[in-house]
């Protein structure tokens, strides 16, 4: 490790020596004509040295050649392709603005050479999730949400429709960092995951990265879902309102001052419980969420961003009530140093709460647990020179966990007051890595993380004699911790490596290696999690979990770029993956790492995607055969088991087809395998005429395969250019043929429809659950 | 706007006539054979109950088997020890009349089919019922005759919870001397953790009428029994693991993979009937 260290210390001198020589840098920032928002992941290429550069996620780039007369062309997926003839005689600053393409079909696409973006760009196992087609496919209850497209991405595996966790290539849905504007969202939930947290008006790009992510990211095993919002239009101010089956939505952006500083506000909410009102019905169920964003971009050197997100779901019944929501916060500033020197300070706050109480003058209480985060980091980008591009940083997180705490409300209580102990923990990181391309054929990426963790005062450590032992847990010790003393710490070092190799000028052959780990666990036995499960950090009897994956693919373009066609295939391997003692009590316990047990992960598969991005036609076709088996000790006897979520086989599509340049249909269309599922084989009676399961072991069984299919049909409103509004409406049918898809499989005592026992109460029953049956939905759009 | 709520109603009347839960047949593999032992022991003087039976294949219906032939004793810590008969009317159930004593730990032994299986547990004091009261839940009447013909008399429970120890509790209700459990789908069950000193009118589990005769009864247990409780309740209510834990066959005190529970309690008991002051 320490070699490899030393070689990236040479390196960077070499580096210096070279870069000493006459070359000039041109730099610049990448934008929407229409909005001035800027545009991520944008190809800049150099016709001359027939390479390019791609836009950071501050839509900034930087390349450096000799004195020289070049041609750049500055391209986009749905934007015109813009050309330029620059004579470099000096470091040249250069903001350049791409007109979208017009929704008119044009019959001819000029394909230029940089349009192979998807085979020559330096990254791995990773989806853009595009946003536009996102609003075009259908939407449950006409609400467009990207974690509904990150789960039919390659490699992406859900435990059943209507929830928001995702599985990816393996990993537990705890294993993936889902970032909002930079800042974590610990839960991207609402109504129990039947929509996410992301507000289809407000966000302006998002990732995933399921493997070949750089060592400027850390801290979660499996992927990364990157979901950054709009800046706001900086040229004029415009807005949207929507409105869904479920909830509806408004939309504000607008310069404060001209091209220097604008402002984007959001809020939506659901109405279900005010349509019921209508219906007689009382379902008081609801959620929210506010989107704010205010830059300000003072010079070419300086951009200073601040966003927030507030989101909450509420839930009343008869006597109570319980509600949850993310915060988050963030505050950027992206600093030139020089042209090839580009900076980006972040601070963020994330913060995840609920709540329950119950109105009860004998068993009234407030239950309230929150865990809460704050980052700050420095990330710095210098482009050396177009064979390098250094990536150095520094991250420190400082996280509460607060696991629950009762209070009693009622004025004859039966309860008393409890607070379970907060936990406390440091998290630092430094990284630095390199993207290096050696010959106009191979290019690397490769870098280092140095993470250590500790879990920090104030704290008691409770010793155990066995720590395992949940039936009688036995203190041997306890030790009290003052604050900022360290308690536990760890510290690893996460190497990282990406290769493309070009094979021609349709085809690229790429690797990577990584090891990520992570020091921050949720606490749930089930499959999918719900707001009321907690996190807590690694410590004295909960290790980090740790994954090394390789993945290879390869990547060809057919038909003049018209269709991208990428195969992966990647092979898992964890460590102290987290689970948990059968039975487990995961709420409110005293002794919880009692109830932790670590194993292993052993995950493998095969991906195959096809994307079509131009034409009438567009969109993509995706699948997986993947298996993922665990090995826990204590947890199904010690023997392997299928992981909850694994499935053998996915097929996803997703297409659109343009019509008219007003009309488009949408569709999609999903086949997974059943998943595993733990089914009794036997019974037996026990005590007051309790008729219990026997099982013989976890995920033994598998549930019915799912399949659906979805439509959606879209109607932009007719083009005026005297009008100043513009409409839009779709119509979406979810589960066409009414398949009923399984959810999930329960037994229980053989009853009738009205929940009575038949019989002499001994035979029982499985019952499969589904959740959706056909359903219609219709969205309308204002903007202006 | 009208079209909008139009398209909703269908939507909802569609989400409401769809039956989107059915019973479904699944080829499972058999059970392997496991003795299930169900053991009360109480501080009454009275037969205590240990019954020796076995699990069945899922799809299996009527009484679970019964195992004869068992050798069943239980001792307790001052050398006694107590040799269980089978009662020669029900196939599988031993029998022994003595009475438990408070403080004393209970070691039981059961020999059957080739197999031996131990448990042992401490019988731990109960919180005595101070006594037992009734109210009309206003909210389940509808009309004038329901308060002498309906179910809308909750029980009320005042006892004093003991703050010096942890304490295990399993409540059991009996209206007309019937216990009351739903069927075999509801169980009572605490721990003191959260649990102040004064209950008082903590609601019983159901509704009652006028007339009813109502008997509540505490056990304590020790913590194994709660834990085999709670795990009851997961497999009486799981969900199939989706968003509950995944199912699991329940923790008990019993020694060699045996089924059932060795519970050792105290008992405290109360009775009225309601309506009546």
């Amino acid at each position: 490790m320490l070699r490899t260290l030393i070689q990236v210390v040479i390196f960077l001198g070499l580096a210096n020596i070279a870069f000493s020589q006459d070359k000039y840098t041109i730099s610049g920032y990448l934008k929407d004509a229409s909005n001035a928002e800027e545009l991520i992941g944008a190809t800049v290429f150099v016709k001359e040295i027939n390479n390019g550069v791609v836009t950071n996620p501050y839509g900034f780039y930087s390349i450096t050649l000799p004195p020289g007369d070049y041609t750049i062309s500055f391209s986009y997926i749905g934007y015109q392709t813009q050309s330029t003839n620059i004579t470099l005689s000096e470091d040249i600053s250069f903001n350049m603005e791409l007109l979208e393409e017009s929704t008119e079909l044009t019959e001819v696409v000029v394909t230029a050479e940089e349009e192979d973006h998807h085979v020559k760009d330096l990254s791995i196992g990773r989806s853009e999730i595009n946003i536009k087609e996102v609003k075009q496919l259908p939407a449950l209850f006409g609400e467009p949400d990207i974690i509904k497209a990150v789960q039919m991405q390659p490699g992406v595996l859900i435990a059943g429709e209507g929830t928001s966790a995702f599985f990816v290539r393996g990993g537990s849905s705890d294993q993936n960092l889902i970032l909002l504007d930079e800042a974590p969202v610990y839960d991207p939930s609402h109504f129990f995951g039947l929509f996410s947290v992301f507000n289809a008006d407000v966000i302006k790009s998002s990732d995933l990265y399921r493997g070949g992510i750089p060592s400027q990211y850390g801290g979660r095993l499996s992927s990364m879902l990157d979901v950054r919002t709009k800046d706001g239009n900086a040229k004029q101010l415009a807005g949207s309102a929507s409105i869904g089956t479920l909830a509806s939505k408004v939309m504000l952006e607008g310069p404060i001052a001209k091209e220097k500083s604008s402002f984007m506000i959001s809020g939506r909410r659901s109405y279900i419980d005010q349509v019921a009102k209508l219906f007689n019905e009382d379902i008081p169920v609801y959620y929210y969420d506010l989107n704010a964003k205010v830059n300000w971009k003072p010079n070419n050197k300086d951009r200073f961003f601040v966003a927030a997100y507030l989101g909450r779901d509420v839930l009343r019944f008869d006597g109570g009530g319980i509600d949850w929501g993310n915060k988050t916060t963030t505050f950027r500033w992206n600093h030139l140093f020089n042209e090839r020197m580009f900076s980006n300070l972040t601070l963020a706050f994330s913060d995840f709460d609920y709540g329950l109480n119950i109105n009860d003058p004998l068993e009234g209480l407030d239950w309230t647990a929150n865990m809460q985060e704050l980052t700050l980091k420095n990330d710095i980008s210098y482009f050396l020179n177009p064979k390098n591009e250094l990536s150095f940083g520094f991250q420190v997180t400082s996280r509460r966990f607060s696991p629950g705490k009762i209070t009693p409300t009622g004025s004859r209580s039966i309860f008393k007051p409890v607070e379970l102990e907060k936990m406390y923990a440091m998290d630092y990181a430094a990284y630095i890595g390199n993207t290096q391309r050696i010959s106009e054929k191979l290019s690397l990426q490769y870098g280092l993380r140095f993470a250590m963790f500790q879990h920090i005062g104030p704290g008691t450590v409770r010793y155990y004699e066995d720590p395992q032992d949940n039936l009688e847990p036995e203190i041997i010790g306890i030790k009290h911790y003052e604050k900022y003393k360290p308690i536990k710490t760890f510290a690893n070092i996460e190497p990282r490596f990406l290769a493309r190799y070009t094979l021609d000028k349709q085809s690229s052959l790429k690797a990577s290696y990584q090891r990520m780990f992570q020091y921050v666990h949720l606490i749930a036995n089930s499959t999918v999690p719900i707001p009321f499960n907690t996190w807590a950090p690694s410590s004295e009897y909960l290790r980090p979990q740790r994954a090394d994956q390789v993945a290879l693919g390869y990547f060809r373009n057919l038909k003049d770029n018209a269709y991208e066609l990428s195969t992966e295939i990647y092979y898992k391997d964890m460590l102290d993956v987290t689970d948990f003692a059968d039975n487990a009590q995961v709420f409110f316990n005293e002794n919880l790492s009692t109830e932790y047990r670590q194993g292993e992960s052993d995950s493998y598969g095969l991906e195959v995607s096809l994307r079509k991005n131009e034409g009438r036609l567009t969109g993509f076709l995706s699948y997986t055969y993947s298996k993922t088996e665990r090995r826990v000790p204590d947890v199904n006897d010690s023997q392997p088991f299928l992981a909850n979520y694994d499935r053998r086989n996915a097929f996803n599509v997703a297409a659109t087809y343009q019509l008219s340049d007003r009309k488009s249909i949408g569709g999609t269309f999903t086949y997974t395998t059943g998943r595993p599922i733990t089914i009794p084989t036997g019974r037996y009676e026990y005590g007051d005429g309790f008729n219990l399961d026997y099982y013989s072991g976890r995920n033994g069984y598998k549930m019915a395969d799912f399949h659906r299919l979805d439509l959606s049909y879209n109607i932009e409103g007719k083009k005026n250019h005297l009008r100043k509004w513009k409409t839009s409406q779709s119509i979406s049918i979810y589960n066409v043929y009414n398949r009923r898809n399984p959810f999930t499989v329960y037994s229980r005592t053989k009853q009738n429809s009205e929940g009575e026992i038949i019989g002499d109460g001994t035979e029982k029953e499985l019952r499969q659950v589904s959740l959706f049956p056909i359903l219609f939905s219709y969205a309308f759009q204002i903007r202006f | 706007m009208k079209n909008i709520l139009k398209y909703i109603a269908v939507i909802f009347v569609l989400a409401s006539c769809s039956n989107l839960e059915k019973t479904i047949e699944l080829d499972l593999e058999q059970a392997e054979k496991v003795v299930v032992i169900d053991g009360l022991i109480t501080d009454e003087l009275r037969q205590q109950r240990i019954v020796v039976g076995q699990n069945v294949d899922f799809y299996t219906t009527g009484a679970t088997p019964k195992l004869s032939g068992a050798f069943v004793t239980v001792s307790d810590d001052e050398g006694n020890t107590y040799t269980f008969e089978e009662d020669s009317e029900n196939q599988g159930v031993y029998l022994s009349e003595f009475q438990g004593i408070i403080g004393r730990t209970y070691s039981l032994k059961v020999e059957v089919n080739g197999g031996v299986y131990e448990a042992t547990e401490t019988l731990n004091r109960v919180a005595p019922i101070d006594s037992l009261g009734w109210e009309v839940d206003w909210d389940e009447v509808e009309n004038e005759a329901d308060l002498d013909s309906a179910d809308v008399y909750d029980v009320l429970i005042y006892t004093k919870e003991p703050q010096d120890t942890k304490d295990y509790y399993l409540f059991k209700f009996y209206e007309n001397g019937v216990i009351k459990n739903d069927e075999g789908r509801d169980i009572f069950y605490a721990d003191d953790e959260y649990i102040g000193e004064n209950i008082d009118g903590l609601t019983g589990g159901y509704y009652h009428k006028k007339g009813d005769s109502v008997t509540v009864e505490f056990y304590s247990m020790a913590r194994s029994g709660f834990l085999f409780y709670q795990d009851m309740e997961l497999n009486l209510n799981n969900d199939g693991g989706l968003f509950g834990p995944i199912p699991a066959n329940l923790r008990n005190n019993i020694s060699n993979g045996a089924l059932g529970l060795f519970q050792v309690s105290a008992v405290s008991r109360k009775s009225i009937i309601i309506g009546e002051e």
